[in-house]
């Protein structure tokens, strides 16, 4: 995991995101329609993307560390602590190495997935959850991924992670 | 009659009335199913997933402008607290809004310890 890559990553998640606030606003009726979801990823991604700026880590392991910090502080509203979650998944699996590859990925996206997955037992699926399994899920089958999901900073990390 | 419970709506046949315990569910439901949460203070092991009945967590006030609620919960370790918090916040008062209409006074969230599940 290089530091010039998850900057790229996090931009590009930012972007797509910020073109898409308006839609995810608008979607977000669950737990509570109070219609902030998709501005609240953005400040989530933004303080990760300023954070990451910052940062001076060289060695994989220090980005990783980075970026889950950079997610857990910055995370704002409900689905900005669940991203955070889902950034920590994903830095776990690839803070280990510079190997980016497929199935790497594919890894990490399940770990971020997991990770994700609400801590109590009483667990209730949500669209949230399920359309990031379901990217990990494609990427795991050597297929593009569509981004059929609105999710933003999932279809953002994977498409600009596999070009 | 005299009771604790909260006077719902008044008609010609009778009134209808909500009690605090139904209210405390209510409020523990809502608080349990938020993100981050995973459990109830003063609970411990299975119990303290059930949100019903645990009425240590949660205390049910009636006031003259409005319900007075207090909750205790346990969140998951490595979760930014006060961003748990405030959604368990906005998630309980949507839930008695939207459930019973009453004006809420004040909704304290207190985050009484702090878990590591996994």
């Amino acid at each position: 995991m290089e530091l010039e890559t998850v900057r790229m990553l996090s931009r590009t998640a930012l972007q797509n995101l910020e073109a898409h606030r308006k839609r995810i606003d608008d979607l977000n009726v669950y737990p509570v329609p109070d219609g902030d979801t998709g501005t609240n990823l953005v400040l989530t991604l933004r303080s990760i993307v300023e954070a990451l700026d910052a940062s001076t880590a060289e060695a994989s392991a220090a980005v990783a560390k980075d970026l889950s910090r950079a997610a857990l502080m910055g995370a704002r509203g409900n689905s900005g602590v669940i991203f955070s979650q889902i950034a920590r998944g994903f830095a776990d699996v690839l803070g280990g190495s510079d190997d980016m590859s497929t199935p790497r990925l594919a890894r990490a996206f399940r770990a971020a997935s997991d990770a994700a997955r609400s801590p109590a037992a009483s667990v209730s699926s949500n669209g949230r959850r399920r359309s990031n399994s379901a990217t990990a899920s494609v990427i795991g089958r050597p297929t593009p991924c569509t981004a059929a999901d609105a999710w933003g900073p999932c279809s953002a990390w994977s498409s600009a992670a596999l070009g | 009659v005299e009771r604790e419970d909260y006077v719902a709506a008044e008609t010609d046949l009778g009134r209808i009335s909500v009690s605090s315990d139904a209210i405390a569910q209510v409020v523990g439901h809502a608080a349990a199913e938020s993100y981050g949460v995973v459990g109830m203070a003063g609970r411990r092991g299975w119990a303290r997933l059930l949100s019903w009945g645990s009425r240590n967590a949660i205390q049910v006030e009636r006031r003259d402008d409005g319900l007075a609620i207090e909750l205790r919960v346990v969140v998951e370790h490595g979760l930014r607290l006060a961003e748990v918090g405030a959604a368990v916040r906005a998630r309980v008062l949507y839930e008695l809004e939207r459930q019973f209409g009453m004006p809420v006074a004040s909704l304290e969230v207190h985050i009484d310890r702090v878990r590591k599940s996994r």
